[in-house]
């Protein structure tokens, strides 16, 4: 999938309605963000977009601005300067037209007490102005999509953190949102509950086509389900774009492709070792047991070479494999941990 | 994914379809939750007990003595408890705890109005209450039926004490809606508790004064006073109301207004009522009032009108003065009513404007009312003009000065300025009496040297001090410099309000 995101540099007059130059709809869009706290620049300067149908990793430390930045588009925060838009309405002066089509899901859960499934979706329904067969049909969709309906009578305050979760992310699809908003939705969640969470996730963004801004820890998990992402520390976007865009930029501002490979070998790693040694391109070699791990700077012409070569040279090769940089390491590389 | 097994919809579900949501989902909290059924009970097992306990006391007495009254006294004990202290404190709780449960920030972003969420918390305990009454209902009417307690007391009594609940409970909303900080929370519980067990014993004691004294409803002076409450108690609750709606509204969005309006109503209900019973006894009078009863009317008017603008205006003044690009792109796009308008709408020029123009109509109405009944008392006239030139000196200074520290310091919040603001008062006040300790002030003890003193003076003033038109001068003074130092700024909040909304904003320009 295609990506419109990108970062804007310019400053742009604040108007009522974002009309992108390019005519295509916009479902969300920061532009300029300043949040401060005193003397406390939470985020500064923001600027990012995403078209509809998108799915957005936003990725930072703790303290980073990200969750102030996702307040911000929710209508709960005023930022200090700039704006915020979703499908062209302003946060800062339209977030009553806002609130109508963007669902947030924040990263506490609150529960009231004395309240099931049911009463607790039925009442958000109501909240949000249905009536009738409309309440009844919102509350029903949700929770045949979240598959609660069986604990329909369950009361909220003994459903489990997964279910918690589910029944979270039910209550910001009631009024069926197209612009999602979920901070740190997998946070405490158990590995099966993590990856139905996260299943649920990318059928509200395929089927039901709605853009989502996601923010998470485990970010192996958010690159299998986002178009893109974007890099925030210390308030500021560092990097942002596809996955692969952002790896390539890294790679790009390295200015060499290095990369770890592992051979696995049936016998003689002491053999395959001292051969190692001799090859152009190769460093920083390690054994262990029948593996033998090292650095390589050569492109892939010459990794295929030196397969060849190794195997006519008689090593018996069982694996060879090189780790592919995936967002945790592009996080690594470009975050340097700045705490706020 | 599978299908849903959502219940079918009640027949109480389908009557509350167009009920306040909050107020459905509290009903069905309430019902399972153990503190209203554990209060409910005990109220129905206190009363049984009292009615056992009376009837075995009594004996056959109960035949032929009034004890109807000291029976209601008792069940009213009961009803009291869960109506002016269980039911406000819920509804304190209510506001507080949806912060707690961080339910409040996901509540805040749905449809519902901030008006409505009010709404719903407020109707949650007029029901309460009115199940507590039902309880209650059938050992009141066990009262009425033993001698010594008509059925107009105990209607009277049961009604206002439930207009005093609705207004506890409102106060107490209200109150909730500043909690926003868990140690502030708990000064505010334990804050709200002592009040609460005040306005509780308050209401026994009236109760039990009116069982003595029964009301006199042929007289005249009953239905004034009635009358002058029950538009009182409207009053404030339309300005609790704001007040609560206003700290749930939105940051850009307008949170002053209703505010504004709700006081200015209540100011102008004082006068009114002061007028009218001016009118009355110079028209349709019985008896004559005497000059005196009639300064001290104004006084007390004056005295409490002063202090509402004091407060009030430790709120209004002090705001920031630019509006919000949603507020500006909200006003009429008639220039006469945004130029009316103008002192009712956010900022602290604006806000400054808006008391002053009130003090001004205070200051007029007392002299022209004492015009008019002839009780010319230039103490009075004087006590009511300094204490004006007090509160419009004290914002007015405080306004000025957090501008100023605005500018230089950036943030400088509205909260600071409230300090700054009392700070000065505080300053003022101490000031003349440190000066006094020093022995070369001890003789200059001439009123003028406590002029900064609002307290000292306003006495001076009072009792008719020789130096009192040099001291309203000096207040005078005093007072147009700093709406002088002020007039820029209220400039300024004219032309942004007269600029047409449509256009684009001046910052946005930038």
């Amino acid at each position: 999938m295609s990506t419109t995101l990108e970062i804007q540099t310019e400053p742009i007059a604040v108007a009522q309605q974002t009309k992108p130059a390019d005519g295509t709809r916009v479902a969300f869009e920061f532009r300029n963000i300043h949040r401060y706290f005193g003397k406390l620049k939470a985020v500064s300067d923001v600027s990012f977009q995403a078209g509809p149908g998108q799915v957005v990793g936003f990725i930072g430390p703790n303290g980073a601005g990200k969750t102030t930045s996702m307040r911000i588009l929710a209508t709960l925060d005023l930022p200090t300067a700039g704006d915020a838009f979703v499908e062209g309405f302003s946060v800062v002066d339209d977030p009553d037209k806002v609130r109508r089509i963007l669902g947030f899901m924040p990263d506490s859960f609150g529960r009231y007490p004395n309240v099931n499934v049911f009463e607790y979706l039925d009442f958000y329904a109501r909240a949000y102005g249905f009536r009738g067969a409309a309440r009844r049909d919102a509350v029903e969709r949700v929770m045949a999509f979240t598959e609660l309906g069986r604990l329909a009578e369950k009361p909220i305050d003994t459903l489990s953190k997964g279910l918690s979760q589910r029944l979270g992310l039910g209550r910001t699809l009631i009024h069926d949102p197209r612009v999602l908003i979920l901070d740190e939705p997998a946070a405490g969640l158990d590995p099966r509950a993590r990856v139905e969470l996260r299943e649920l996730i990318h059928l509200l963004a395929t089927d039901l086509q709605k853009t989502i801004l996601i923010s998470s820890h485990i970010l192996t998990e958010l690159s299998e389900i986002c178009d893109s992402a974007v890099i925030i520390e210390a308030g500021k976007i560092l990097a942002s774009g596809t996955v692969a865009e952002i790896l390539d930029r890294l790679k790009t501002r390295r200015g060499r492709t290095t990369s770890l490979l592992t051979l696995r070998v049936l016998r003689h790693a002491e053999q395959l070792e001292r051969l190692l040694l001799v090859q152009p391109y190769v460093s920083q070699i390690s054994v262990g047991g029948q593996s033998v791990s090292f650095q390589y700077d050569g492109d892939d012409a010459a990794r295929a070479a030196l397969l060849k070569l190794l195997i006519d040279q008689g090593a018996e090769v069982v694996e060879f494999s090189g780790k592919t940089e995936n967002l945790e390491d592009a996080f690594m590389a470009i975050t340097e941990g700045i705490m706020q | 994914m599978s299908s849903a097994t959502a219940p079918p919809l009640s027949r109480i579900d389908r009557a509350s379809e167009w009920l306040n949501p909050i107020l459905v989902k509290e009903s069905r909290q309430s019902l399972k939750s153990r503190q209203f059924v554990a209060t409910f009970f005990l109220m129905l097992t206190a009363s049984w007990l009292i009615s056992v306990f009376g009837v075995v006391v009594e004996g056959a007495g109960a035949e032929y003595r009034e004890i109807g009254r000291t029976f209601f006294f008792n069940y009213y004990i009961v009803l009291a408890v869960a109506v002016f202290v269980v039911v406000p404190f819920s509804a304190f709780r209510s506001l507080l705890s949806e912060r707690d449960l961080h339910t409040w920030e996901v509540l805040s972003i749905t449809t519902l109005k901030p008006r409505e969420i009010v709404w719903g918390k407020l109707s949650s305990a007029l029901l309460q209450i009115f199940i507590y009454y039902s309880a209650i209902t059938p050992f009141m009417a066990f009262a009425k039926l033993l001698k010594g307690i008509d059925v107009v007391s105990i209607a009277l009594v049961l009604v206002a004490s439930l207009v005093g609940s609705m207004m506890l409970s409102l106060i107490a909303l209200t109150a909730g809606t500043f909690g926003n900080q868990r140690y502030w929370q708990i000064f505010m519980t334990l804050g709200m508790l002592i009040a609460l067990l005040n306005a509780f014993g308050a209401s026994l004691a009236l109760v039990n004064g009116v069982l003595e004294a029964p009301f006199e409803l042929d007289s005249a002076a009953f239905w004034w006073v009635a009358g002058v409450i029950a538009s009182f108690v409207a009053a404030y609750g339309i300005l609790f109301l704001q007040i609560a709606v206003g700290q749930l509204t939105f940051d850009a969005d307008n949170r002053t207004t209703g505010v504004r309006l709700a006081a200015a109503g209540i100011f102008w209900l004082a006068v009114a009522w002061l007028a009218a019973w001016l009118q009355w006894h110079s028209y349709f009078g019985t008896s004559t009032i005497g000059s005196n009863e009639i300064n001290e009317a104004l006084s007390i008017l004056a005295t409490l009108a002063a202090i509402q603008w004091g407060l009030l205006g430790l709120i209004t003044a002090t705001e920031t003065d630019p509006l919000s690009r949603r507020v500006r792109r909200g006003q009429s796009r008639f220039l006469i009513v945004r130029l009316l308008r103008t002192p009712l709408m956010p900022g602290g020029a604006r806000g400054y404007l808006y008391i002053i123009l009130h003090l001004a109509a205070l200051a007029i109405f007392v002299v022209a009312a004492m015009s008019f009944s002839f009780s010319n008392n230039e103490a009075t006239c004087n006590y009511v003009l300094g204490l004006c030139c007090y509160v419009a000196f004290y914002l007015g200074l405080g306004s000025a000065v957090a501008r100023l520290a605005r500018r230089v310091f950036g943030d400088f919040r509205p909260a600071h300025a409230r300090v700054l603001t009392l700070l000065l008062v505080a300053l003022g006040s101490i000031l003349p009496q440190t000066l006094y300790f020093f022995e070369a002030f001890r003789t200059a003890s001439r009123p003028q040297y406590w002029i900064t003193d609002p307290f000292h003076t306003l006495g001076n003033l009072a009792s008719g001090n020789t130096h009192s038109t040099m001291l309203i001068m000096l207040l005078a003074g005093g007072t147009a410099v700093v709406v002088l130092l002020n007039i820029p700024s209220i400039l300024a909040t004219f032309g942004e309000v007269t600029r047409n909304p449509a256009s684009p904003d001046a910052f946005e320009k930038k």
